[in-house]
């Protein structure tokens, strides 16, 4: 980003930027106008996903979501936080007040400060950190703090309930997190997100899912602990609503009760940001090489687009997932981490290893087994999309013999 | 069947606990004394020719003409199919019964009921405390005789009646 | 002790003795569940439970003193709100009560439209019953598309009776209103659009393995338990003891149909635990489903209601009738004494044994699995207090 910076100090101003003495000025404007910028995308991120979620969600109940506020319903998401804003701002009357007003502000910069090291684009880092995965997964554990100190100064023990169950969830999935991120950093040889990508390549099979069968079984759980990272369904214990009526968050009302929600579809994009840069081959465009794109802005507009899409199917996919699963019970959760999850892992770990030392994973044997890998990949996205094409032809024979009528509407026409 | 069931009791009890059996046009039912309720449902519950095992409904009537709270109990036996309904009365004034809730589990709800909405208590019951109406309820409602308190936790239980006050 | 807030709870503690680590938890009167106005104090040490009291009571109208206050005839729509949720059955137990007193025959056609109501009513009430414990366990899907064909239920009520929830449907002696060709071909097209929808809904959820982790194994009631507390309707079947009013003591033509009961066989575990309940609702669809085509297909001609006096009056007598509800055995005991009000009414429901069986088996379940226990019991609060 230093590079931009530079390259924007001199096309405005025409001078070099090292001879003058305004540098210090302009590198820290342009933190504060990165960081805007940054905040601006995940704010308004998260009110669009959150506007997604419900059309999504509503589409899968067979009803229509919201589709009054603005052309199709787009701005649902302004209204909803312009309703937020305007509320009481109440706090419960023993409730501990400091805490109470600190809480939320430990989850928001928790989970926002994790943009900073996300690569959007080819060079389009707001910081290159060397430690860039563990920063990520590091800084968004300090939304643990913020949940406990807003369970516990409700003054309430079912608030309290919730934000124990949390903790000890998200705090118990940190580990095979981790652990599971480890082959993809040995195959790597670096901890920094954007070496990360380099190392990988554009076509399907140069990807880290297909590379070997440990980072496929490392994915699945890397995908499973960053669900409970985020306390979606199916780990959705602390906001359960039937037992705990809202979890943590059931005593605040207005704006700081809205940042629990947006912190928690930023996560969203978090998480699928990562499992994309991580295992899914985040900017690379596939059939050009990493020379043509640093040279034409335009190629590198492109890799923002495909990081884009790429984020956008696994949030999509994420999503889909809460509104079809039941939720798991609070032991079956830690038993499912600890006996299944951390095992596996470290057998992965190890295998990986083994694979690196041994078996020649760069030349074609590799290269074979990776092919094969795509294939089965692609055959399961095939199957997919074969049961999706199944149920739609089911229900539109089951419409029209309930109304005599032809059918309802083309699947391209989403409601 | 009931002529069956009361035959046999009549022979175990002896005829001046098992008073009276009435041949009613739908259900048939047996007068028990109340003293011996609990081993007359203690004998028919573990009865292997009768095994009357299910309990079905335990209702009390009021009948302040007769000065008597009457219980009827009816019981269901899953072998043989039938239902045996059985009668005990006990007096207005001091309204005690023993309690069956050790042999069929399912009383003991029923007899919380009953002690809450007729006044009726239970001895030997595990937990004999008002079910439907509040703790601090006075009164017993399913009554003939109830008239309701005026005031209840600061609230009038009475209202003036609107057609008068809005002439 | 007052019924009110958080301070009666510090009255609780020297009765139910909680030990330094546990803490006496109000799962209140108001929570998000589809299950009514119920109150538990839980007795619970963080997530295991010690001891669950349910408090009951919440609304409790009177039911059974307005009976004693009411005419015979005027007294239907009341029977349609001890459970709101299976209003037909209400009225089904007060009127068969009724005409075994009095002695009224009723004609063949009407005896066949309750029987269709009925078990139009018992697949609705199962439908909110079934997706409402899948909302307690966590899948809000299911729950909208139970909701959806209920729909099509309360439109073909609507059509039958023109009330959508609380029908005052039956009279003395019949049933109000008629059927007519267009109201029966909706029944059946709505049959054969739902039939399907249930393989459907099993695919979705019920053979979800979460789902069925979270269900199976969770709260067995043991046979002994269930005949003990005395249990009815699914709960007792799922146990698997065979007992359904409509096989052992026929009521209206319930004899005149082909159709089974199912009974819990630990489908996916033990015997009478959660799922075993759960599933035996599912399948009980299936089997109204083809009792309402049987009725349909043999409805007879004629009346649909007996000539019965406006102002009934009953010599003195007494009975027991009971049907089998959606909940299990809805009984009614009617004292009668000659005039035009029944002396006494006593409405036995299968949610009130239900409860009581709750303090029981909870002794070490954690709290969601006590949510997934109540779910599966399919309690109703209005049945319980009347």
């Amino acid at each position: 980003m230093k590079d931009y910076a530079d390259i924007l100090f001199e096309y405005l101003f025409k001078t070099s930027i090292e001879s003058s003495p305004f540098s210090l000025a302009w590198y820290i404007l342009f933190i504060f106008l990165v960081a805007g910028v940054l905040l601006f995308f995940a704010a308004n991120f998260a009110g669009i996903t959150s506007f997604i979620e419900r059309r999504i969600a509503a589409r899968i109940q067979s009803r229509v979501g919201p589709n009054v506020v603005g052309p199709q319903g787009v701005l649902q998401w302004v209204a909803d936080g312009i309703k937020l804003l305007l509320k009481e701002d109440l706090i419960p009357g023993r409730a501990d007040r400091f805490l109470f007003r600190a809480a939320p502000y430990f989850v928001f910069s928790g989970l926002f400060a994790a943009f900073v090291a996300l690569p959007f684009g080819y060079g389009i880092v707001a910081a290159d950190l060397n430690i860039g995965i563990y920063y990520i997964f590091a800084i968004t554990s300090l939304v643990v703090v913020g949940i406990i100190m807003g369970g516990w100064s409700s003054n309430s023990k079912w608030a309290m309930f919730g934000a124990f169950r949390s903790a000890a969830q998200i705090i118990s999935y940190e580990i095979p997190t981790a652990l599971s991120l480890i082959p993809v950093i040995m195959l790597t040889g670096s901890l920094s997100t954007q070496d990360i990508i380099i190392a990988q390549g554009g076509m399907p099979w140069d990807w880290y899912i297909f590379h070997s069968p440990f980072t496929l079984a490392c994915f699945i759980i890397f995908f499973i602990s960053a669900l409970a990272e985020g306390n979606r369904i199916p780990f959705d214990l602390p906001e359960a609503e039937s037992e705990l009526v809202s979890g943590y968050n059931t005593e605040y009302s207005g704006f700081r009760f809205l940042v629990f929600p947006m912190a928690e579809w930023a996560n969203l994009w978090v998480i699928s940001a990562m499992v994309t840069l991580t295992y899914l081959g985040g900017w690379q465009i596939p059939f050009v090489s990493l020379e043509t794109i640093s040279g034409s802005p335009f190629l590198i507009l492109i890799s923002v687009g495909i990081f884009f899409v790429k984020t956008s199917i696994v949030v999509f996919i994420v999503i889909q997932l809460r509104w079809t699963l039941p939720r798991v019970r609070v032991d079956q959760m830690t038993l499912l981490c600890w006996t299944y999850l951390v095992p596996i892992s470290l057998v992965a770990i190890v295998g990986t290893m083994v694979w690196m030392l041994v078996f020649p994973w760069d030349g074609t044997p590799g290269l074979l087994i990776r092919l094969l890998m795509s294939g089965i990949g692609a055959a399961a996205c095939l199957f997919y999309i074969k049961r999706i094409r199944f149920n739609y032809l089911n229900d539109k024979l089951l419409f029209e013999r309930l109304k005599g009528k032809p059918s309802w509407y083309p699947f391209w026409r989403l409601p | 069947m009931t002529q069956n069931i009361f035959n046999v009791l009549t022979q175990r009890f002896g005829a001046d606990t098992i008073l009276y059996y009435e041949q009613t046009s739908f259900d048939p039912y047996i007068i028990i004394n109340p003293e011996d309720i609990q081993s007359i449902c203690m004998y028919l519950r573990y009865n292997p020719e009768l095994k009357l095992s299910f309990f079905l409904n335990l209702s009390g009537v009021d009948y302040p003409d007769r000065e008597q709270i009457t219980l009827v109990y009816h019981i269901y036996s899953m072998a043989l199919k039938t239902t045996c309904v059985l009668k005990t009365s006990v007096s207005r004034e001091f309204p005690e019964l023993e309690s069956i809730e050790s042999v069929w589990k399912a009383a003991g709800w029923f007899e919380r009921e009953i002690y809450d909405l007729l006044g009726v208590s239970f001895i030997n019951h595990s937990n004999l405390k008002r079910i439907l109406l509040p703790e601090d309820w006075k009164g017993h409602p399913l009554r003939k005789d109830y008239r309701e308190e005026p005031v209840y936790h600061d609230m009038e239980t009475t209202r003036n009646n609107l057609l008068e006050t809005n002439r | 002790m007052e019924r009110s807030g958080n301070a009666d709870l510090k009255h609780l503690k020297p009765q139910i003795a909680p030990f330094r680590e546990e803490m006496i938890l109000n799962m209140g009167p108001q929570h998000p569940s589809t299950h009514g106005v119920l109150n538990f104090l839980i007795v619970t040490d963080g997530e295991v439970i010690h001891q669950a009291l349910p408090n009951v009571g919440y609304l409790h109208r009177g039911f059974e003193k307005l009976a004693e206050q009411t005419p015979y005839t005027t007294f239907i729509p009341y029977t349609d709100r001890i459970d709101y949720l299976a209003a037909m059955f209400g009225n089904h137990a007060y009127v068969l009560a009724v005409e075994k007193l009095a002695e009224i025959e009723v004609p063949g056609r009407a005896e066949f439209l309750r029987v269709i109501v009925c078990e139009l009513n018992r697949i609705a009430s199962h439908l909110i019953s079934t997706g409402a414990l899948a909302l307690d366990i966590g899948a809000t899907t299911p729950f909208v598309h139970w909701i959806r064909e209920r729909e099509c239920i309360n439109d073909i009520m609507e059509a039958i009776c023109g009330a959508r929830l609380t029908y005052n449907y039956m009279r003395i002696g019949g049933v109000s209103r008629d059927i007519n060709e267009s109201i029966a071909d909706q029944i059946l097209k709505f049959l054969d659009h739902f039939e399907p929808m249930i393989d459907e809904y099993n695919r979705l959820i019920s053979f979800n393995e979460i789902f069925i982790k979270r269900l199976a194994n969770v709260a067995v009631i043991s046979q002994i338990d269930a005949v003990n507390f005395g249990l009815v309707g699914p709960n007792l079947r799922g146990s698997g003891i065979e007992m359904d009013i409509r096989k052992i003591m026929p009521y209206s033509v319930y004899d005149r149909f082909d159709f089974d009961v199912p009974f819990g066989e630990g489908f996916k575990g033990t015997l009478g635990d959660s799922y075993d309940r759960y599933f035996v609702r599912i399948l009980e669809i299936k089997e109204s489903c083809s009792i309402v085509r049987q009725a349909l297909s043999k409805l007879p001609k004629g009346n649909i209601k007996a000539k019965v006096k406006r102002k009934l009056k009953i010599k003195e007598n007494e009975c027991y009738s009971s049907v089998e509800s959606a909940r299990g055995e809805m009984g009614m005991y009617l004292v009668s004494d000659g005039t035009d009000k029944p002396y006494r009414l006593k409405i036995k429901t299968g949610s009130f044994t239900a409860m009581s069986i709750v303090e029981k088996v909870s002794q070490r379940l954690m709290v969601a699995d006590l949510i997934a226990f109540i779910g599966s019991l399919d309690v109703v609060a209005p049945e319980i207090d009347r």
